[in-house]
């Protein structure tokens, strides 16, 4: 056996040595060694903490800030910083971490995975932790529904695993019904809650577990809040950490109550995203001050908020998820609150750079209704679907005056070059290339 | 005008409620007066001769289960509007629920049995793609999003022809056109992707007033 392991280990390092050289991704050589091996995960020594995150929004984002954290605190961590979350991917990352004996050398593994494969991934080895960090509309065009992607992931937990779960999202939570081995993470009422869902549609208005109308004290916006169901008794649960206070405006968060954390970027996600570090942190053993110096000001590093420069403009981008309306309304929110006046450059260009979709439904999803506020002085519709952003915002009341429809992104990008607003442009990774190639990206 | 937007705040797996915002302009730009009725599962009336359309929208195999059941016991207005020719459009997996049953492994459930047909689901794989598809009703070539994970055998006279696929859904005959009823697997704001289409469903209920 150690013969084998000792194989599969040079195997994959040589693989991944050579797809560095030829500019190729971290996953062919965990999927090629897989081939051989198929198998082998079920050899390799991990260590004693083994902690998975998957869940729909903020896996690479939170995995990240929780690597850094760690790391700054002294632990030895291995993780897939490339994002790689399906199998192949794990399996190279984990294998590339391992001594020739098949060790891993770290004192955590740390792996983002993604929702649908965890099954597969967490068939040979299952992590001690796993951290799910919600369940919304995302990706229908290779997920299916939220409840779907439910079922899925249940697949892949048993009860040796500790669960660490959002009790703020109805369907997440659901997973640690009458279960023991389970913590939770969340936030307590905040400033900026709302009594109502305001968002276009409510995917909390039912109970996940008996279908019954749920109850909601307060939401912190779509369908994460403070519920519970009156049939079956669903209802948010104690949290182990939790967010007690926090300002967007003044950029701080506290947590459990004593522990201030400043924000380098004033949203919501990055407030749980914070959370679970924090959570992880403790969980690992890292004293919390450690931790909170760590992620006070934490610097986001991924590219899911990169600032720019358009000629003497300066701007923002906020990288969304296509076919996920919840990350839209986010970076909307971030733009509506903005004090200043405000472009707001929305791109659908194309709508996955990894597969074959034409799919537009999901821009039926977004709140761009809220993008109908003082502050916001001009719109620009770019890319492709230009005119099937320009039909959904037809619906949201705004003055047409203020909306100017681009189908090329370079001629978007000179008319920009006119103005004096400050500018936001929300698009997704796929896409939001094609504008900082012709924008000047700070570094 | 009288609309019935039938478990608005349940069956909207994605993007549905597009179709009702567009018949409403529709409608108003005809000069109609347009009022729609959202109704759920916590209704306790609905009274479906009342309307001049009705939609519903897909939703997950749970909601629709739930829907199913509070739908029975409005069967008989439901299926004296469907009699009396009204136009009605369901979308996604909500038409299954007018059938004979629906069948999952070997558990069967009685569907409303407006329609002869059957549905089978399982509960492993998503049928996914983006479509183009026909109508012999009008002109012109659709598009569409399919995410299913059923089968519905026993159709007469289907509604479109699917012609291209990027995905996992099959070529062929799809939906059902009977009356004034479209049923469509086809999930999503189909209405606003396809204006053919919509002026085909606004033309007909406005021609029944």
């Amino acid at each position: 056996m150690k013969i084998k392991v000792f194989l599969a280990v040079l195997l994959c390092k040589t693989l991944r040595f050579g797809a560095k050289l030829f500019g190729r991704g971290s996953s062919l050589p965990g999927q090629l060694t897989l081939k051989v091996f198929p198998d082998i995960l079920k050899y390799i020594e991990l260590p004693k903490k083994v902690i998975a995150v998957t869940g729909s929004s903020g896996k690479t984002s939170t995995v990240e800030m929780i690597a850094r954290v760690l790391t700054k605190s002294g632990v030895k961590v291995a993780y897939n910083r490339e994002g790689s979350n399906q199998i192949e991917g794990v399996t190279t990352f984990l294998l590339c971490a391992c001594s020739l004996s098949g060790k891993v050398r770290s004192d955590v593994v740390l792996m983002e995975s993604d929702e649908r494969y965890a099954r597969h991934t967490f068939r040979y080895f299952k992590p001690t932790q796993l951290i799910i960090t919600n369940l919304y509309r995302d990706q229908l065009t290779r997920n299916g529904h939220p409840e779907w992607v439910y079922d899925v992931i249940s697949e892949c937990i048993d009860d040796s695993m500790e669960l660490i779960l959002n009790a703020d999202d109805p369907l997440v939570s659901k997973f640690g019904k009458d279960r023991k081995n389970v913590r939770y993470f969340g936030a307590d009422r905040l400033s900026f809650d709302t009594d109502k869902n305001t968002s276009v549609y409510d995917d909390g208005k039912y109970c996940p577990c008996c279908k019954a109308p749920m109850e909601y004290e307060y939401y912190h916006y779509n369908h994460i809040g403070c519920y519970e169901c009156k049939n079956c008794g669903h209802r948010k649960q104690k949290t182990s950490w939790t967010i007690t206070d926090a300002s967007l405006e003044e950029g701080y968060v506290t947590l459990n109550g004593k522990y201030r954390v400043e924000l380098s970027f004033s949203s919501i996600y990055h407030c749980y995203n914070i959370l679970v570090a924090f959570a992880v942190a403790d969980i690992v053993g890292v004293e919390p001050e450690k931790a909170v110096e760590a992620l006070s000001n934490y610097d986001l590093t991924s590219g899911r908020i990169v600032n720019f420069k358009v000629g003497e403009r300066e701007g923002t981008l906020l990288v969304s998820k296509h076919e996920n309306s919840v990350s839209y309304d986010q970076s909307i929110r971030v733009a509506r609150e903005d004090k200043r006046d405000v472009t707001v450059l929305v791109m659908v260009d194309a709508i996955s750079r990894k597969y074959k979709t034409y799919e537009t439904s999901w821009l039926w999803d977004i709140d761009f209704e809220l993008l109908k506020s003082e502050n916001v002085r001009e719109i620009l519709l770019v890319g492709h679907y230009h005119k099937d952003l320009a039909v959904r915002f037809s619906f949201t009341g705004i003055d047409e005056e203020i909306i100017k429809e681009f189908e090329s992104v370079s001629e978007a990008v000179e008319y920009l070059r006119k103005g004096r607003n400050f500018i936001y442009v929300i698009t997704c990774f796929s896409d939001k290339q094609k504008f900082l190639d012709l924008a000047e990206v700070e570094q | 005008m009288k609309i019935l937007y039938l478990y608005y705040d349940i069956m909207n797996l994605y993007g549905e409620s597009g179709n009702i915002r567009m018949v409403e302009r529709m409608f108003r730009e005809a000069g109609q007066d347009v009022e729609v009725d959202g109704k759920t599962v916590t209704d306790k009336h609905i009274d479906f001769e009342k309307y001049d359309f009705i939609y519903c929208g897909a939703g997950s195999e749970n909601s629709r289960d739930v829907v199913l059941r509070h739908l029975s016991f409005f069967k008989d207005s439901l299926k004296k509007a469907f009699e009396s020719s009204t136009v009605m459009l369901f979308t996604g997996n909500s038409y299954e629920m007018l059938g004979r049953e629906i069948a999952l492994g070997d558990s069967k459930t009685e569907g409303l049995g407006l329609f002869d047909f059957t549905v089978r689901e399982q509960r492993k794989d998503r049928y996914s793609g983006d479509v183009t598809f026909r109508s012999k009703l009008f002109e012109g070539e659709l598009i569409g999003y399919i995410n299913k994970c059923s089968k519905v055998e026993g159709i007469k006279n289907p509604l479109f022809e699917i012609e291209q696929v990027v995905g996992t859904v099959e070529t062929g005959s799809e939906g059902i056109h009977e009356r004034n009823f479209f049923g469509t697997q086809i999930i999503g704001p189909i209405l606003v992707k396809n204006p053919d289409f919509a002026n085909y469903i606004v033309n007909l209920v406005l021609s029944r007033i």
